[in-house]
């Protein structure tokens, strides 16, 4: 047995200095902190930190799910990925109980679910909520209904063996995603370079606005192809679903049932493309229905920033991340424009003060995509003010 | 528990410490291995540890009575009944239920049957027909009746066997709880060495290339036909990996704990012939069926080639169907079936039968033999992976009629992998295992184990893909 033992741990020793390796590697890059260490240190931290792991996985979820749980938010931001925009500080004088849960309601069995939640005092009651309700919603077939916040809540990578094998995998065979960044702004490779979700569980485009300080251009990120080769979200048969619209209604009633002060967001497109997919009757025929429904939110009763290109409010195309998802200062130009032209019954609404967004707004810096109200600013402000000496 | 989990090693570790600990005393070392088999099985659900122990219980029960009275084969029926009981319920209800549905409702009736969410337990499979051959041998007198309870619990729930096979037979394999294991170097060190080459097949082989079988069959409209005759020919090289994997981990680790398992491949994919490959592979399953099932039903009429052919083609239906119940299990069965009629007809065609010896020993001939073999297989497995008919009809239109032209990075990377491990296993099939390394110097052996523990960490697929065979 001794002779066998003897021969056999120098294999396992070889396994072993591996993980060892794996989980400096890992460790190093603050992949490995947990969900619950990151949502604490995000709601308690004075200075901005980002939450992006590039390795062990997101768990978006998760840890927005468990930020819900902790910040007890009075106003909170739900949708997908285009409502990861609206910032704390919109929301004046409330942005201390402001929670963007963004991305964690995918689709309407989700919205659902989060009125089971907040019924079952699972989640605390938020004063106002701002629903964004894309197209997906309404769609009768995408590959987002095929997730689920209830399933979707099991696991965080950062405590499987599993996923940590995984991650090592990929840091070892990848020298560049090993390498660590020389600054340091949060959690998870990403999250140090200051890609990621803020404190407020906003979204920052970092690589988006770092190309928009080089050229100052708009990407459409390829949304035109897509509708033309009839990929995601344009899969063939692209209809509208009036019964999915009307469990839309009658969960966002769910809401209003419980005295929660509601305003829906209905997404924007780029001029370009939304010019473009018109001529398409694939995207023009969804898009008549997807109006009406827009109409019949309108009509039970719910308030909501409605449809509009930049155009439509005096801009153009670089207010756009991308041709599908607004930037925050369009965000913000969009909510600001709508309360100053719609009288809100919301008391939350009329109470706003944009104080900090006015200043902001005045402020020359300001990029279309960002207000560069951000941890890193001052890099970033450099790196413009630099290129308009160049200029 | 999966053997490609955390969770196994550690228990390995604890399980092979306290076996060997506690050797000495065959009592103990018995009720240890009883109780770490049933952690193993009771990991994955607990509830079907009842399930196993009836099964044992009723099969210990007619053993053990078997001599004493009177009406045997009412006995045996009793064993017959509730093992096959068991799994037609687990396996096959909802299937009857479905198919009965479909066609009262094709002559215009319309029928209300529900199905009911069943879950099938894990190796159920594979430990009924192992407690039924206990019965059967015990009935036949071959085997003498086990009054050993947990060693008889333990033939059944022996844990490296007991998910996916091999399929033991008592006379072989319950002697070995009732002698006193002794710690062999030799047997530990081969243990450990089929154990490393089968996580080495498992996740770096077959789970690399089930990544782009599974896409290619997932969506077989979206690939080229290049692309999915790829995606077939990749199957059974996936499947062959993943299933003799299971079967290398549960010998290795027997091993180690001083048990003997049965061989259950002999290298098929290099067959000559489906019949051939038939006695290649999943040996313990193809002989069980011979021993228990063909040679009774081929034995009704001997002389008959029709009845020959007729009772083969049953035979292999029900080994299909054994897999799983779907039709596509059923016609793979039948078709496999059809596949050995050159070989029966040859027994009364000596030009036939020449023919076939030609092909068998030519050296030139049996190379294209085995190539035309492995494609006749590759094309008849697209049944055994599509999820059901639709979907292996869909993948037949597909393959016919997509472009041919185009091969992505993705399933052009796989390839060298692949090639590789056959090209291994081509060089080694002669050998007792193609991992037998008894030969080769120290020094490369020792890099060869290096070199696949490495590549386990580096290129194995860590998300815990289950052994193909657990669903059946």
């Amino acid at each position: 047995m001794k002779k066998f033992l003897a021969k056999t741990w120098p294999y396992l020793l070889i396994g072993l200095l591996y993980v060892i390796a794996g989980e400096y590697f890992l460790g190093r890059l603050k992949e490995t902190v947990s969900l619950e260490e990151v949502a604490q240190a995000q709601s308690t931290s004075q200075k901005e930190l980002y939450y992006g792991r590039k390795v062990l996985g997101i768990a978006l979820p998760r840890y927005k799910f468990i930020n819900l749980k902790q910040r007890q938010a009075e106003i909170l931001v739900v949708g997908q990925s285009v409502s990861l925009q609206f910032r704390d500080f919109l929301f004046e004088p409330y942005q201390d109980d402001f929670y963007n849960a963004g991305l964690m309601i995918r689709n309407v069995g989700d919205l659902n679910y989060l009125a089971d939640l907040i019924e079952r005092d699972e989640v605390a009651k938020p004063r106002f909520m701002l629903s964004a309700i894309d197209l997906s919603m309404v769609l009768n077939e995408t590959f987002l209904d095929q997730f689920s916040l209830e399933y979707d809540l099991a696991k965080d990578r950062a405590l499987s063996a599993k996923s940590h094998l995984q991650g090592m995998q990929k840091l070892m065979l990848n020298a560049r995603l090993r390498a660590v960044p020389e600054t340091d702004y949060g959690f998870g490779k990403a999250g140090m370079m200051g890609s990621g979700y803020r404190n407020d569980g906003s979204f920052r485009h970092r690589p988006e606005i770092l190309k928009f300080l080089e050229d100052g251009k708009y990407y459409d990120g390829n949304l035109i192809d897509r509708l033309k080769a009839r990929q995601a979200p344009f899969i063939r048969p692209f209809n509208y679903d009036q019964s999915k619209a009307n469990r839309v209604i009658k969960t966002l009633n769910r809401f209003k049932a419980m005295n929660i002060e509601l305003l829906l967001y209905i997404p924007p497109y780029s001029d370009v493309f939304f010019n473009e997919a018109l001529k398409d009757s694939l995207f023009n025929d969804f898009w008549q229905n997807y109006m009406s429904f827009q109409e019949q939110l309108k009509a039970a009763g719910f308030e909501l920033i409605e449809f509009t290109t930049p155009a439509g409010l005096g801009l153009d195309d670089r207010f756009m991340v991308d041709a599908e998802h607004p930037s925050e200062v369009f965000c913000a130009l969009q909510l600001k424009n709508y309360i100053e032209k719609n009288p809100s019954r919301s008391k939350v609404l009329g109470s706003l003060s944009f104080q900090t967004l006015d200043s902001l707004l005045a402020d020359a810096h300001i990029l279309p995509i960002s207000f560069l109200k951000d941890s890193i600013n001052i890099s970033l402000k450099e790196a413009m003010e630099d290129k308009a000496v160049k200029n | 528990m999966k053997f490609n989990s955390v969770e196994f090693f550690i228990f390995l570790v604890i399980a092979f410490g306290l076996l060997w600990r506690f050797s000495k005393s065959l009592k103990v070392n018995n009720i240890i291995l009883l109780v770490a088999s049933y952690v193993f099985y009771g990991w994955w659900d607990y509830r079907f540890l009842f399930l196993m122990f009836f099964s044992s219980l009723v099969d210990y029960l007619v053993g053990l009575y078997l001599p004493r009275v009177k009406n045997k084969k009412a006995l045996v029926g009793l064993s017959i009944s509730v093992n096959l009981g068991l799994l037609m319920f687990f396996k096959y209800f909802n299937f009857f239920i479905a198919s009965a549905q479909d066609l009262l409702n094709s002559v215009g009736y319309e029928s209300e049957f529900s199905a009911l969410n069943i879950i099938l337990p894990v190796g159920i499979s594979f430990y009924t027909f192992q407690t039924l051959s206990y019965s059967l041998d015990v009935y036949k007198g071959k085997l003498k009746p086990q009054k050993d309870f947990i060693a008889f619990l333990n033939y059944v729930s022996f844990f490296p066997q007991l998910v996916a096979g091999p399929i033991e037979r008592a006379k072989a394999f319950l002697p070995q709880f009732q002698k006193a294991r002794v710690f062999q170097y030799d047997q530990a060190v081969l243990g450990m060495r089929l154990l490393l080459y089968g996580m080495f097949k498992k996740m770096v082989v077959a789970d690399n290339i089930s990544l782009r079988v599974d896409a290619i069959f997932g969506n077989p409209s979206g690939y080229s036909g290049l692309e999915l005759f790829l995606g077939m020919t990749l199957f059974f090289i996936q499947l062959y990996a993943d299933f003799s994997a299971y079967t290398d981990i549960a010998r290795g680790v027997s091993k180690m704990l001083g048990f003997e398992l049965m061989r259950n491949f002999r290298t098929p994919l290099f067959s000559k012939s489906v019949p051939e490959f038939w006695t290649r592979w999943h040996i313990s399953l193809t002989t069980w069926f011979r021993d228990y099932l063909f040679l009774w039903l081929a034995g009704l009429n001997k002389k008959s080639t029709l009845w020959r052919i007729s009772a083969t083609v049953i035979l292999f239906f029900i080994i299909g169907f054994w897999h799983g119940a779907d039709y596509t299990f059923a016609i793979f069965g039948i078709l496999n079936g059809l596949y050995f009629i050159p070989r029966i007809l040859s027994r009364k065609s000596k030009s036939l039968r020449k023919t076939l010896g030609f092909i068998n020993t030519n050296p030139v001939a049996s190379k294209f033999a085995m190539v035309g073999t492995y494609l006749l297989i590759s094309v008849t497995g697209v049944l055994f992976r599509a999820n059901n008919i639709e979907d292996a009809s869909l993948f037949y239109h597909s393959l016919l009629n997509q472009p041919l032209a185009g091969v992505s990075n993705f399933i052009v990377n796989i390839i060298p992998l692949s090639f590789g491990f056959m090209l291994f296993e081509w060089i080694n099939q002669h050998k007792s295992h193609p991992f037998d390394l008894e030969n080769y110097p120290t020094w490369l052996r020792r890099l060869m184990y290096f070199l696949l523990v490495l590549a386990i960490f580096l290129f194995g697929y860590f998300g815990k893909e289950p052994f193909y065979y657990f669903q059946f």
